[in-house]
């Protein structure tokens, strides 16, 4: 074996080897979060309240409220976000301020989380006196995936050939009809994979939530999006780090983490599957 | 040429890309319901020149455009340019059907100019725009089947009708058959020669048999300058200019 030959096979069995460790890295953790959550988990967990100060019972409050949040947050980023990309890539002139606009965006991106928790609770819950509730976690999420929403629709809307465009101008659309009516439908499942990436990080984010949304423990269900609520990142903190029985309430912190491993795992199949359907129309 | 049959009319067109000048001082006549084709070697200004008559070069900002161009002794720009492209319709170099269904590429024209009172109407004009465009009889069972599953020819074909259902007074072709194969552009040529009938034509183009085959008259244009017109008989057999001459031989190009 020549010199050569030996430097390429180093190389490959570094890169295989780097590949390996990712990988099983995520097993390890698949595999360590099912083992110890997989012992609680049944239908009551899943469709009943907390009971005897967190001991036993179910978690489904906090599913809901993780439901919730993020349905307000989508609610709130989605269309925001679209529009702020349709915008940026269709309309503003692309200029020095539009480049500013985007640098903005990505440092948004790079905020730290708890950063965007001390945000909501100044102006959402204390400013807007919206108080601790599903609305003021559900923006301060929603503020959270914007950058995430706009990057993903403005690629989604720069994929669109232009030849579609000056086809319909030509045809004596206006500017409006060809995004609303030949950009956006060819645009939406790209926007919609990128969307629902970021949802499911907002689903899973403790500090965003920590000051404006959740609440250790909840009697009732929420009633309005004034209502505080529990949530499944939070549940976990709080059983791991407040509660006076560690023995009983471990196994059910592992069972919630598992859990919200589930859902953000199925957020992302679903983005999947949007996009494989997409592709398969075309 | 009678001034009562011209159909638009360009005066001391000129035409900059920020600072480059693609367009020199152009004026020309185009007659109406005759093929006049606009040939040159590439880069010489052909497709910015046809994009300029149905201010295509608007969505340019680039793009900055000095002189008038008439249609039907209108200037151009004092027309809303939505209503200019319904009357001035264009075919380009790519097939380019929306990724819609066969119906949906030629209803989407008629729809947005309201051009039908009901269903039956919508129908019967896209109906009437296919078989203008010679494609009926190949997709008359498969209306609601998606566009882009034709074939190369028949997307063109499909396009042209796209473009005529909204019975324009003038179709722009920007080199349509260059992306396609000598049966489709047989296809495409007779078509054209068809639609003269109830159209105004004007084609680029870059092939020169082409535009000797199909055009009336012939404009030749190099470097952003108009070199030659006349009607296509005279600039294929005694070119004034020595420059058209060596064009059509062959000499450069």
């Amino acid at each position: 074996m020549n010199f050569r030959k030996v430097k390429e096979f180093v190389g490959f069995a570094i890169l295989r080897l780097a590949t390996f460790l990712i990988l099983s890295a995520l097993f390890i953790i698949l595999y360590f979060i099912i083992i110890r959550g997989i012992k609680v988990i049944n239908w009551q967990f899943l469709t009943h309240k907390p009971c005897e100060g967190m001991t036993s019972g179910g978690i489904f409050p906090a599913i809901l409220g993780t439901f919730y949040l993020t349905l307000c947050a989508i609610c709130f980023a989605l269309p925001l976000g679209v529009a702020a990309a349709i915008y940026l890539v269709e309309y503003a002139r692309q200029g020095r301020l539009v480049r500013i606009v985007r640098i903005g965006i990505n440092n948004l991106a790079g905020v730290p989380s708890i950063v965007f928790g001390l945000f909501g609770l100044a102006v959402f819950v204390k400013y807007f006196g919206f108080g601790v509730s599903i609305l003021s976690g559900g923006l301060t999420l929603g503020i959270l995936i914007l950058p995430v929403i706009i990057r993903a629709s403005e690629e989604a809307i720069l994929a669109v050939p232009n030849s579609l465009r000056e086809a319909s101008l030509a045809l004596g659309a206006t500017k409006w009809q060809t995004i609303y009516r030949i950009v956006l439908p060819n645009a939406i499942p790209g926007i919609l994979t990128g969307s629902i990436l970021g949802i499911g990080r907002a689903a899973g984010e403790t500090a965003p939530i920590l000051f404006t949304a959740v609440t250790f423990y909840s009697a009732k269900l929420p009633t309005s999006i004034f209502s505080e609520v529990q949530a499944l990142p939070y549940h976990i903190y709080a059983l791991m780090t407040e509660g006076t029985h560690p023995e009983t309430q471990v196994p059910i912190a592992y069972g919630t983490a598992l859990v919200l491993l589930f859902l953000v795992l199925g957020i992302d199949l679903l983005a999947i599957v949007i996009r494989k359907r997409a592709r398969k129309r075309k | 040429m009678n001034s009562k049959k011209i159909k638009i009319s360009i005066h001391n067109l000129n035409i900059w890309y920020q600072d480059m000048q693609v367009i020199k001082n152009v004026n020309l006549d185009v007659e109406k319901n005759k093929v006049t084709a606009i040939i040159g070697p590439s880069g010489c200004g052909k497709s910015t020149l046809i994009k300029s008559i149905n201010r295509m070069l608007d969505i340019i900002p680039e793009a900055k455009v000095k002189g008038a161009i008439l249609l039907d002794g209108q200037n151009i720009y004092d027309i809303d340019e939505t209503f200019l492209r319904k009357r001035i319709g264009m075919v380009f170099q790519m097939p380019n059907p929306f990724p819609k269904s066969i119906f949906e590429n030629i209803a989407y024209g008629l729809k947005l100019h309201r051009m039908f009172k009901n269903k039956e109407e919508l129908y019967f004009k896209v109906e009437k725009a296919l078989k203008q465009a010679a494609l009926w009889n190949e997709v008359k069972d498969k209306l609601d089947k998606f566009a882009l599953d034709l074939s190369g020819g028949q997307q063109q074909r499909l396009c042209i009708a796209r473009c005529i259902a909204l019975e324009p007074e003038v179709v722009l072709f920007d080199e349509p058959c260059s992306a396609l194969d000598p049966v489709a552009t047989a296809k495409i040529e007779e078509l054209i020669e068809d639609l003269k009938k109830n159209y105004t034509i004007v084609i680029v183009t870059h092939n020169m048999q082409q535009a000797a085959r199909i055009s009336d008259y012939t404009a030749f244009l190099y470097l952003g300058n108009l070199v030659e017109f006349g009607p296509t008989q005279k600039i294929f057999t005694t070119p004034q200019n020595k420059m058209t001459e060596h064009y059509l031989t062959g000499k450069f190009g």
